[in-house]
């Protein structure tokens, strides 16, 4: 389950049985993301975010494994245990000889985006919970490369966020079998 | 009105209270904020050349201005919890811990130790915390994927008593008293202290 070595300092497990309140990282995220989008402009700033999130996937892969490689079961598991939401949907939109090519998540209750009910400033240039797409593609990969997925290619990509303005957040994941979309 | 001391019954409210506000806030696992901390501290270091000191500092000014915006937002409901004597400081910030981790707050935080001026040797109130599970440096390893050697005015995981000193900053403004809270960081685990320390001095403001 872990790779703890004895040169890191702690356990991992002490902090993954923990819980801290989300408001922490909803009130630092805007400061990052405007941060971001002010250095590096909103094409970087948005694969900045998925660089962060890929960090954060090989740092989740040290204490927690996928218990399947099906994508949306994956991006669930991962919001529930690491995030506390329990609201994602998906739904399979294409299918390549029976077998899932292009999902669609839909997020109603995005944990990194700000409340709607909230007033804040909404980050309309870029999708400002882009980094959960740079989390679940890494993961992905992950999978691929260990050969444990039936696909041989991810992408994952968020089209559509609260903190940009829309009324809800989703993902599209596209998957590749063999070389054939 | 601002009491001086706390009393048994407001005391017995705010206890009621931080395990009401747990239960019904939403959480988050601890060990992705720590990672969330980490891959911002990565890129930024990444966008710095290199400076791990000025990725460091640059997140922590971050992260402070974003507590701040939370502390403004539940002074209302936690003004009638602050006292104006610092024989309270103690309990108000075991208060905002388990408001920000639950019960396990101990884990992580040992129990805040208010030193009133008069039993110092600098003659300044301290707040003295220690940390014997870093939430942020859990799980580094020193001088790979953190090197201490390059950080500058804040150690790694100085940001949750910069924001927490924030708090108590708020409250002391609040209450009327006239302090300047200054936090130093005494010990890290990064520099190979066998457990973090963060003492927090409440200087006298010049009138």
């Amino acid at each position: 389950m872990n790779l703890q070595t004895s040169t890191r300092i702690g356990k991992i497990e002490d902090l993954y049985d923990a819980k801290v309140a989300l408001f922490i990282v909803q009130r630092a995220l805007p400061e990052v993301i405007g941060f971001l989008v002010n250095k590096r402009g909103p094409e970087q700033a948005e694969r900045d975010l998925r660089d962060i999130g890929n960090t954060i996937a090989q740092r989740i892969l040290m204490v927690w494994s996928p218990k399947t490689p099906k994508p949306f079961q994956i991006v669930k598991d991962l919001m529930r245990i690491f995030l506390g939401n329990k609201k994602l949907k998906g739904k399979v939109v294409e299918r390549i000889n029976g077998n899932p090519s292009k999902i669609i998540i839909r997020d109603y209750d995005c944990p990194l985006c700000p409340e709607q009910k909230k007033e804040v400033l909404e980050v309309s240039v870029i999708h400002y919970c882009v980094s959960v797409s740079g989390f679940a593609e890494y993961i992905f990969n992950h999978l691929i490369e260990n050969r444990v997925a039936p696909y041989t290619k991810a992408k994952c990509n968020t089209v559509k966020s609260v903190g940009s303005g829309d009324k809800w957040c989703e993902h599209v994941i596209t998957l590749e079998y063999e070389g054939v979309f | 009105m601002v009491p001086e001391k706390l009393g048994m019954f407001r005391k017995f409210l705010a206890k009621l209270g931080k395990r009401a506000y747990w239960t019904v806030t939403k959480k988050m696992n601890l060990w992705m904020l720590s990672s969330m901390a980490y891959g911002v501290t990565k890129k930024y270091e990444e966008i710095f050349e290199g400076d791990t000191g000025m990725a460091v500092d640059t997140f922590t000014e971050q992260f402070v201005n974003g507590a701040n915006s939370i502390m403004y937002e539940l002074l209302g409901t936690m003004k009638i919890f602050f006292s104006k004597s610092l024989e309270d400081v103690d309990f108000l910030a075991e208060t905002a811990l388990h408001v920000i981790l639950g019960s396990k707050w101990p884990q992580f935080f040992g129990k805040p130790k208010m030193i009133l001026a008069e039993n110092t040797e600098e003659g300044v109130a301290q707040l003295v915390m220690r940390f014997p599970r870093c939430v942020l440096c859990t799980g580094l390893r020193p001088g790979i994927d953190v090197d201490h050697t390059k950080l500058r005015k804040n150690s790694y995981g100085e940001l949750l008593a910069r924001a927490l000193v924030a708090l108590m900053q708020l409250i002391q403004d609040y209450v009327g008293n006239k302090y300047k809270l200054v936090v130093k960081e005494t010990k890290c685990r990064l520099r190979g202290d066998p457990y973090g320390e963060g003492i927090s001095y409440y200087y006298p403001k010049d009138e």
